[in-house]
């Protein structure tokens, strides 16, 4: 099968999205002719003109509540959000409209919008371009969020998005727009709220969401040669979160580790932590054990921004503590 | 039935409100939509109404004073002669827990004329010693659910010296401290026989049956018929073992046949008692390898026999063990009297 990169999964299911249903369009800044500071979106205007792929104003509530609006009223636009960050400059249109606009409105009005942004450290971006907040999104009712952790999982997750009638927001790893994986050439679909099972085991459960699906990867394979077999699901949506899978691998391996790239502090691992308890207590032998990035601002020291996130080492050194009865 | 009449919340951010001035007296009739007081917030006045035809009691505010929101204020009720005893300000709810319980305990205690015997104790919340002192087992979640399963006591770890917490991986050590522990348990007893009568009884019964009579047929059917007696069973299953190889079989109710018919069941059955007859062995005594929970020793001396019964105190209590023997015994010394 042909590999691709990340970034040009991405563009493949927005490109193929448009060319099926002429009411999707696309805003953002540097959209159009920049294809974005990632280069993700390149040769979209060339083919769609700049009615559909639309060049906005440097103002993120301004163009995310056109784009709610133009959703409410039957097009179904893709807004490009370019820094995770500025979340919080979106907040109420997301928030208080997307999200709840189908509930207010007793099911009369939908909002069918993608929002793709992205998440991530050790790009050296700084304290304001290094955040990954999905969290926050998250903990909104009304609003799906989806994790891609592969270019194959960035095209399929995609292509539901838009084709959804209600709010997703798709959170990209900054650093993985190069990352190659094998992408089919046939269309295909990955449901929401269906996790996958990257690497079966037996003695522990690596649950890893987007950037640390890798390093739990990596941390199975090197767990695996120290005889421990490491079970790493990737839930792909954590809104809607596949909890079964989840629980039921925790009841196989009785231990588990939650790792992401958001702030430890109430996210995504602590969130996941607490369904285990709360669903599988009775069968797990350890605690539950986190690992997030670290509760500071993301520095712009490399030296110190490496250290906030978690890495294959650290996951495998804390899997080995739990498996050595340490924990 | 009382109902509540509380301090209304009439602002997004009120924390008391200011009672102006009632505008009914205590023990008044009142109709639902009756003006009852006049409450006072920063931005407006306005009169609470009552919420249901009674009558008005309890009057625990003042007026002209500032009132915790949610606090009950009075009561009322369908007819003057349910007025509530006691009325809890909200702050000293918790501390007055107890005392609340307890009072309706005693009414409904008094209700049902003293005759439940479940009268709720008013709960002091205390926590057992354990927690303070650091004496709770610490184990995980998994092996408190195994351990619970099959009935282990996990202070059987913490006295053998393992590091808490303990895991699930412990289960295997548990188990056998378990077991031995309920080795250790077990009870036993032991006679001595005078085997005279036994040996000419085996004698008679054999010149006058043509079968051969084994003494172990004799035996399994004598304890037998003690067990029948002993631990009013309808079906007794012995499983016998005999020969330096302690070879097993199963005898079937066998004080209920003749003896000369008495012969090994092929059949699965439940099995009541074991019995080591060592008395064509070597051996005069032997520990037991299984957790039967009887199991009789028989084994030779010149003119005696000696009997042991090993019990498990959680199935025989030591009265019925003593008996069990004794009556095993009493067979063996008048073996004649048991054919008449």
């Amino acid at each position: 099968m042909r590999e691709i990169t990340f970034g040009a999964a991405v563009n493949e299911a927005i490109a193929e999205e448009m060319r099926l249903d002429d009411r999707v369009i696309i805003l953002g800044e540097d959209v159009a002719e920049a294809g974005t500071p990632f280069k993700v979106l390149s040769g979209l205007v060339e083919e769609f003109g700049t009615q559909r792929v639309v060049d906005t104003p440097i103002s993120e509530p301004g163009f995310t509540g056109i784009a709610v609006g133009a959703a409410m009223t039957g097009l179904r636009p893709i807004v490009d959000l370019m820094f995770g960050d500025f979340l919080f400059l979106i907040m109420d249109q997301l928030c208080n409209q997307a999200a709840k606009t189908h509930y207010m409105s007793g099911g009369k009005l939908n909002v069918p919008m993608v929002l793709r942004t992205n998440m991530g450290a050790t790009r050296r971006s700084a304290a304001q371009h290094s955040q990954s907040l999905h969290a926050l999104v998250a903990h909104i009712p009304g609003l799906k969020v989806a994790m891609p952790s592969s270019a194959y999982e960035a095209k399929g997750l995609m292509k539901t998005a838009i084709r959804d009638n209600n709010p997703v927001v798709i959170f990209e790893d900054k650093l993985m727009y190069n990352d190659k994986a094998k992408v089919p050439e046939e269309e295909y679909l990955i449901n929401f709220g269906e996790a996958e099972v990257l690497h079966s085991g037996k003695d522990i459960t690596l649950i890893a969401t987007s950037s640390m699906v890798q390093q739990a990867e990596l941390a199975a394979k090197s767990l695996a040669e120290k005889n421990i077999s490491a079970e790493v699901i990737d839930p792909r949506t954590i809104s809607p979160l596949d909890e079964t899978t989840i629980i039921n691998s925790v009841k196989k391996t009785s231990h588990a580790i939650v790792i992401d790239e958001g702030h430890k502090n109430f996210g995504i691992t602590a969130e996941i932590a607490a369904r285990i308890s709360e669903k599988a207590f009775y069968y797990l032998d350890a605690p539950v054990q986190r690992l997030g990035a670290m509760d500071v601002p993301v520095p712009f020291s490399p030296a110190l921004e490496d250290l906030t996130v978690p890495t294959a080492q650290q996951i495998h050194n804390r899997a080995v503590m739990i498996l050595e009865r340490k924990i | 039935m009382a109902y509540e009449i509380i301090m209304p919340a009439l602002g997004m951010a009120q924390e008391t409100g200011r009672l102006v001035a009632w505008l009914k007296n205590e023990g008044d009739a009142v109709s639902k939509g009756d003006p009852l007081m006049e409450v006072e917030t920063d931005k407006s006045t306005m009169e609470v109404e009552a919420p249901k035809d009674g009558f008005l009691v309890n009057i625990t505010a003042l007026a002209n004073t500032d009132i915790p929101v949610g606090e009950v204020v009075a009561h009322i009720v369908d007819n003057l002669d349910d007025i509530p005893t006691k009325v809890m300000k909200k702050a000293d709810l918790a501390s007055e827990k107890t005392v609340i319980e307890s009072d309706e305990t005693q009414k409904q205690a008094t209700n049902k004329g003293n005759t439940d015997n479940k009268v709720r104790l008013p709960r002091t919340v205390k926590y057992p010693n354990s927690i303070i002192t650091g004496e709770k087992i610490l184990a995980s979640p998994k092996l408190r659910s195994l351990a619970a399963a099959e009935n282990l006591d996990l202070k059987n770890l913490r006295n053998a010296g393992y590091t808490e917490p303990f895991k699930a991986a412990d289960i295997a050590i548990l188990k056998q401290l378990s077991v031995r522990e309920n080795i250790s348990l077990r009870r036993n007893a032991t006679s001595l026989l005078d085997k005279t009568s036994f040996d000419m009884f085996l004698t008679e019964i054999n010149s006058a049956s043509q079968n051969l009579i084994s003494a172990s047929v004799v035996f399994a059917s004598f304890i037998s018929a003690s067990l029948r007696i002993t631990m009013n069973e309808v079906d007794i299953g012995i499983n016998y073992k005999s020969g330096n190889e302690l070879q097993s079989v199963i005898y079937n109710n066998p004080d209920k046949q003749q003896l000369g018919d008495v012969s090994p069941t092929d059949l699965e059955m439940p099995v009541l008692a074991e019995v080591n007859d060592l008395t064509f062995t070597d051996f005069i005594q032997l520990s037991g390898d299984t957790n039967s929970n009887i199991i009789f020793t028989i084994s030779n001396f010149t003119d005696q026999l000696m009997i042991t019964l090993d019990w498990d105190p959680n199935s025989l209590n030591q009265a019925d063990a003593l008996k069990l023997l004794l009556d095993v015994g009493k067979r063996i010394k008048s073996p004649l009297k048991q054919l008449l």
